[in-house]
C-alpha cells in the first residue's frame, strides 16, 4: 500500500513537473499523426490535439502553477489553440512563407516549444512558492487526489459523450431519412476547343461537337435541330434527328459544317426540343461561323 | 457547508469567488438513475422531433406542423435541462454537465439544417475565402461575395489550419469548430457571470437566458467568422475581468496576457465584434472608474489595468482597420447612417417603417412570441433594476453591523456595467423597424444580451425561489408553470426574431432566398462550368446562381453596384443597345468572360426583394408586382458578341467576346448545310 502510494506519488510529481514537455511532444506527434490515412480514424486522433495543445501550453506559460476551474481551463486551452493556429497562418504570411500543412505544423511547434519552454520555467521557479498557488498543473479538477474533481470530470465527459452521440444520431437520423426526389433537369452545351469568338472553319470544313446530358427519371424522345441565322430569318443548317435518351443518360453529338459561304459570318444554333409533352421544353447553343481567311469586306451584306 | 456563503436565492454570491463545485447532494442511486432515464429520453425525443420537423418541411414551403414539430423537440430537449439546471439542489458539477449537453442539443437545429454543405449566404462566402487559403498558401486573397471578410482571417485560418491537420474536408472541419465555439460561447457566459459574482445557479440560469437570444440557435452557429468572434469576446471578457479582479501583479499579469491573446483574436476574426468588445471593456472601465461604484481598497490601479487593457485592445482594432481593413469603415458606415434616418423619418411621420414579420414565413404564434419578447425581457429587467436597488443598499444586521449584498468595489461596478450593457438591448429594439437599421439591430443583441443575460440571471433564482416558498402545491404548480411558458416564449420569441424560416428550416426551391436557390440544375451547371473553364474565371451573374458559382463552381463572380452596374445587361430593353458603353468596357477591361443566365429571374420576384445586391435599382420589381426582365433575356441569344455556349432548364452561359467587334451576318437566303449527328 505504501509502495503504491509512493509510486502514484512519483506519478503525480512527474506529471507537475514535466507536463509541459509531455504535451509538447504530443503535440510534435502531429507529424506522425498526419502519415495516417485521412478519414475520421486520423481526426479523432488529429483534432484534439490541434484543439487543445497550444492552448493548454499558453496557459501553462501564463499562469504557472495557478489553478482554474477545469471546465474553463478547457474552454481557454479550445479557443487559445484555435487562436494559435490563426496566428501562426498570419505569422507565416507575413514571412512571405506559403500556409502548407508542413510550415502550419513548424510554426505552431515552434509556437509550442517556447510554451512549453516557459510554462517549464514557470513550474520549477515555483516550485517552492505554494502561497496563494496550488501544485500542480492548471487542469487541477483533474488531479487524482481530488474526488470531487474527478466526479466533475466524468459528468462533464458523459455529457460531451452524450450530447455529440445525439447530434451524430440526429444527423444519421436524417441524413437516412426519406427525401423527396430532387428536380431534374437536361442540358446541352458545346464541347471540344472554347467557344471563345468567331468560329473560323478551313476548306475542309469543321465538326463542332456538344454534348447533351438528361438527368431525369424517365425517358424521354427529344428533336435535335441545326439552324443558322443572319440578320434575319433562320434557316434549316441540318437534317433533325429524333433521339431518345434514357434515364440519367448523356449523349455526345457532333455538327459537321462546310465552309460557310460569302465570306459572311453565320449564327448557328443547335435545339434540342422534347416531343410528345405538353409543356415543350426547349434547350438551345449557339456559335458564330465564318470562312477562314476571309477578309469580312467580301460578305455581300457589308 | 460551503465555502462560499450565499444569501438564500438571490444568486448573488457576498464572497469573492472560490473553485465552487458542490459535490452531489445525497440523492439515492435510483432516484439519480431514474432522472438520468427520464432526461435521455426526452433528449432522443426532441431530436427525433427536430428531424421529424426538417423532413416535413423538405416537402411543403411552410407548413404549420413543421413548426409544431420543431419547437416540440426543442422544448422537450432542452426544458428538462433547463429545469434540472434551475434545481437548487443540483450539484455545480451536474450543473455544468448538463450545461454542455444544452450547449451541444441546442446545436443541433443548425447542424442538422445543413450538415454537409454550406447553405447560409455568408456560409458560401465563408466557405470560399478558406479554399482560397488552402488552394493558394496565403491569406488576403480577394473576396468574391462579401469582400470584406478575406480581411478578417481569423476563422478561415483556423479551418484551413484543421483540414491541414486532420483531411476533413473544409465543411466538416468548419462544422467541428463550430461546434466547439458554440458550446464555449454558453460556458462563456457562465464564466462570466461567475466571475462578476454570480453563484452556480444563477449564473447557469443566466447561460440558459443567453440562449434564447435571437443569434444563438442559428445565426452564431453558422460558418461565419461572427461565431467566432462572438466566443472570443465572451471569453476574452472573462479573462478582463479575472485580470481586474487579481489580487498579485503576477496574477493580474499573467490573465492581462491570456486578455490581450483573445482581443488581438477578436481583432484578426471580426470587425464589429472587435469595435463591440472595444466598447464594452470601455463600460467596464468607466464603471471601475466612478467612485460610487468601485471606490474601495486598491480601486485605483484596478480602474488603470482596465483602461490600460481597453486602450490596448483599441489600439489594436483601430490598428487592424487603418493597415490592413480600411474598407469596413465604408463598409458598416451605411447600415447605422441609413438606420437611423430611416428611424428618424417614422419618428417624423414621413415614412411607415419596416413592416415586421412581412414576408416572413412563420406562423402567427411565433410572430407574437417574438413581439411578447421584449415586454417580457423588459418586466425581467425592471424586477433586476429594482432587486439590485436591494442588493446596494445598506443594511443593519441584527448583530448591529452594517451590509451590502453588493458592496462598493469591482464586482458592482461590473455587474452594473453588465445590466447597462443589458438595458441596450431595449432602445435598439427600436432600429428593427427600419430596414437598414434591422441586421445591426439583430446584430447587436448577440452583444447586449451578455449584459441582460447577467442582469436577468439572479431575477430568475428569486423568481424560483419565491415559487419554491410557497407553501401550497398547486401555487408550487402553476407558479413552475408559468416559468416554463416564459422560457418558452423567449426560446420560441427569440429564434423567431433571429433569421427568417427559408434559413431556419430546409424546404423546396423558393426563388430569390438565400438557402433555397440551390438545385441540383444549379450545382451540375456550376461543375460543368468548372471542369470545362477552369476556377476563378471572372463572370456575370445574378445573387443567388452567383453563391453557388463563386463557392464551390470556384469562379470569381462580379460585385455588381452603382459604379459598375452590370446588372444593366439584364435590364435593358431587347431593342435597345445593350450598355451602357463604359460597362462594356470595363468588363473587357477586367476580364469578365461569361455572363450565367437564371431564366426564373424574368417569372419571379426574389423572397429576399432583390435580384443583385440590396443597392440595386428598386424598379427592377415593378408596381404591379412582377420582374421587369420578363421577355429581357432572349436579347442574349442574338447578341453579336455573346455565344451561348451551355443551355439547361433554366440556365444559360454564355461567352463574352468583348470588346464587341463589328460583325457582317449574312442576309440572304444561301446555301449553307451541314450534319448532325450523335453517338454515345
Amino acid at each position: 500500500m505504501i509502495t503504491s502510494n509512493r509510486s502514484t506519488g512519483r506519478t503525480r510529481a512527474l506529471w507537475r513537473a514535466g507536463w509541459p514537455s509531455f504535451a509538447l511532444v504530443i503535440f510534435a506527434s502531429l507529424a506522425v499523426v498526419r502519415v495516417l490515412p485521412g478519414g475520421y480514424d486520423r481526426t479523432v486522433v488529429a483534432a484534439p490535439i490541434a484543439l487543445s495543445v497550444p492552448g493548454a501550453l499558453t496557459l501553462g506559460a501564463l499562469l504557472g502553477r495557478r489553478r482554474i476551474d477545469g471546465l474553463a481551463f478547457s474552454c481557454y486551452a479550445v479557443l487559445l489553440s484555435i487562436l494559435w493556429s490563426a496566428f501562426a497562418s498570419i505569422i507565416l504570411y507575413v514571412l512571405h512563407v506559403l500556409i502548407t500543412g508542413k510550415s502550419i505544423y513548424l510554426c505552431l511547434l515552434l509556437i509550442c516549444t517556447a510554451l512549453a519552454s516557459a510554462a517549464t520555467g514557470r513550474l520549477m521557479l515555483g516550485s517552492g512558492k505554494l502561497s496563494g498557488y496550488l501544485a500542480g498543473p492548471p487542469m487541477s479538477a483533474m488531479e487524482p487526489d481530488q474526488q470531487g474533481g474527478w466526479r466533475a470530470a466524468g459528468y462533464a465527459i458523459a455529457a460531451s459523450v452524450a450530447g455529440i452521440v445525439l447530434l451524430a444520431g440526429g444527423t444519421y437520423a436524417y441524413l437516412h431519412g426519406p427525401r423527396p426526389t430532387p428536380a431534374g433537369y437536361t442540358w446541352i452545351a458545346w464541347t471540344g476547343p472554347h467557344i471563345n469568338d468567331v468560329v473560323e472553319v478551313g476548306p475542309s470544313g469543321t465538326a463542332l461537337p456538344f454534348q447533351l446530358e438528361h438527368q431525369q427519371s424517365t425517358e424521354a424522345v427529344f428533336r435535335l435541330t441545326a439552324t443558322w441565322a443572319g440578320t434575319g430569318s433562320s434557316h434549316p443548317l441540318a437534317a433533325p434527328l429524333t433521339i431518345h435518351l434514357g434515364p440519367d443518360s448523356k449523349m455526345n453529338g457532333k455538327l459537321a459544317i462546310p465552309v460557310p459561304p460569302d465570306g459572311c459570318t453565320y449564327r448557328i444554333v443547335v435545339t434540342l426540343t422534347q416531343v410528345g409533352q405538353a409543356h415543350q421544353g426547349a434547350w438551345s447553343i449557339n456559335a458564330d461561323v465564318r470562312q477562314r481567311a476571309q477578309a469580312d469586306s467580301l460578305c455581300p451584306a457589308k | 457547508m460551503s465555502a462560499m456563503s450565499r444569501r438564500q436565492g438571490t444568486g448573488i454570491r457576498t464572497h469573492p469567488i472560490g473553485p465552487g463545485h458542490r459535490l452531489p447532494s445525497n440523492r439515492s442511486n435510483a432516484n439519480w438513475w431514474l432522472i438520468a432515464g427520464a432526461l435521455a429520453a426526452c433528449e432522443l425525443a426532441g431530436i427525433a422531433a427536430i428531424v421529424k420537423s426538417y423532413e416535413i418541411a423538405q416537402t411543403t414551403l411552410t407548413s404549420n406542423s413543421q413548426f409544431v414539430w420543431f419547437w416540440l423537440g426543442m422544448i422537450v430537449s432542452l426544458l428538462p435541462i433547463a429545469s434540472l439546471v434551475a434545481r437548487r439542489s443540483t450539484s455545480g458539477a451536474a450543473r455544468s454537465a448538463l450545461l454542455i449537453l444544452f450547449g451541444l442539443v441546442s446545436f443541433a437545429p443548425k447542424l442538422l439544417r445543413n450538415p454537409t454543405s454550406p447553405d447560409y449566404h455568408d456560409e458560401f462566402a465563408h466557405w470560399r475565402v478558406t479554399y482560397n487559403i488552402l488552394s493558394t498558401g496565403k491569406l488576403f486573397q480577394p473576396a468574391e461575395i462579401i469582400p470584406i471578410i478575406s480581411r478578417y482571417p481569423g476563422l478561415h485560418a483556423a479551418t484551413a489550419a484543421l483540414v491541414r491537420f486532420t483531411a476533413l474536408d473544409i465543411w466538416q472541419a468548419g462544422t467541428v469548430l463550430i461546434a466547439v465555439l458554440h458550446l464555449s460561447l454558453l460556458l462563456g457566459i457562465v464564466a462570466l457571470a461567475r466571475s462578476v459574482g454570480l453563484d452556480s445557479r444563477a449564473a447557469s440560469l443566466a447561460g440558459i437566458m443567453y440562449a434564447t437570444n435571437s443569434s444563438f440557435i442559428y445565426f452564431d452557429t453558422e460558418f461565419a467568422y461572427e461565431s467566432m468572434a462572438i466566443t472570443l469576446l465572451v471569453w476574452a471578457l472573462v479573462a478582463f475581468v479575472q485580470a481586474i479582479r487579481g489580487r498579485h501583479g503576477q496574477e493580474r499579469g499573467a490573465w492581462c496576457c491570456v486578455t490581450l491573446l483573445l482581443c488581438a483574436g477578436t481583432v484578426v476574426t471580426h470587425h464589429l465584434s472587435s469595435i463591440s468588445l472595444t466598447l464594452i471593456m470601455a463600460l467596464i472601465s468607466i464603471a471601475l472608474s466612478i467612485p460610487w461604484l468601485a471606490r474601495r481598497e486598491g480601486w485605483v490601479r484596478t480602474a488603470c489595468v482596465a483602461w490600460s487593457l481597453t486602450l490596448v485592445m483599441g489600439g489594436m482594432m483601430l490598428a487592424w482597420i487603418h493597415f490592413v481593413a480600411p474598407e469596413v469603415v465604408s463598409y458598416l458606415s451605411p447600415y447605422l447612417g441609413s438606420g437611423l434616418s430611416e428611424l428618424m423619418q417614422i419618428a417624423s411621420g414621413s415614412s411607415s417603417g419596416r413592416q415586421l414579420f412581412g414576408t416572413s414565413l412563420s406562423p402567427t404564434w411565433e410572430s407574437d412570441a417574438g413581439l411578447l419578447l421584449v415586454p417580457i425581457t423588459f418586466c425581467l429587467a425592471v424586477v433586476a433594476l429594482i432587486s439590485m436597488r436591494g442588493w446596494i443598499k445598506e443594511k443593519i444586521l441584527p448583530n448591529g453591523r452594517r451590509s451590502q449584498q453588493l458592496p462598493r468595489g469591482r464586482r458592482r461596478s461590473v455587474f452594473l456595467a453588465m445590466t447597462a450593457l443589458g438595458l441596450v438591448y431595449f432602445p435598439s429594439t427600436l432600429l428593427i423597424l427600419s430596414a437598414a437599421g434591422a441586421e445591426g439591430a439583430r446584430r447587436s443583441w448577440a452583444d447586449t444580451w451578455i449584459g441582460l443575460a447577467i442582469g436577468i440571471g439572479p431575477v430568475l433564482v428569486w423568481l424560483l425561489t419565491w415559487v419554491d416558498n410557497r407553501v401550497n402545491l398547486l401555487p408550487r404548480i402553476a407558479g413552475r408553470t408559468a416559468l416554463s411558458v416564459l422560457m418558452t416564449i423567449a426560446l420560441v420569441g427569440g429564434t423567431a426574431n433571429g433569421l427568417d424560416p427559408t434559413y431556419r428550416f430546409p424546404g423546396p426551391f423558393l426563388y430569390g432566398s438565400d438557402t433555397r436557390s440551390d438545385t441540383p440544375e444549379l450545382d451540375a451547371m456550376s461543375q460543368w462550368f468548372l471542369n470545362c473553364f477552369g476556377p476563378e474565371n471572372h463572370i456575370v451573374t445574378d445573387r443567388y446562381t452567383g453563391l453557388v458559382m463563386a463557392s464551390s463552381g470556384q469562379q470569381d463572380t462580379a460585385n455588381p453596384g452603382q459604379g459598375f452596374p452590370v446588372y444593366d445587361l439584364y435590364s435593358d430593353k431587347p431593342d435597345a443597345p445593350i450598355g451602357p458603353n463604359y460597362l462594356l468596357y470595363e468588363l473587357s477591361s477586367s476580364h469578365y468572360l461569361y455572363l450565367v443566365v437564371d431564366e426564373k429571374m424574368a417569372n419571379n420576384i426574389p423572397h429576399v426583394g432583390v435580384y443583385f445586391e440590396p443597392d440595386e435599382p428598386v424598379n427592377f420589381i415593378l408596381r404591379d408586382g412582377k420582374s421587369i426582365f420578363a421577355g429581357r433575356l432572349n436579347k442574349f441569344n442574338t447578341t453579336s458578341w455573346l455565344y451561348k455556349v451551355y443551355g439547361s432548364d433554366v440556365y444559360s452561359v454564355y461567352r463574352m467576346a468583348l470588346p464587341p467587334a463589328n460583325v457582317s451576318y449574312e442576309s440572304h437566303d444561301v446555301k449553307f448545310h451541314g450534319k448532325l449527328s450523335v453517338g454515345q
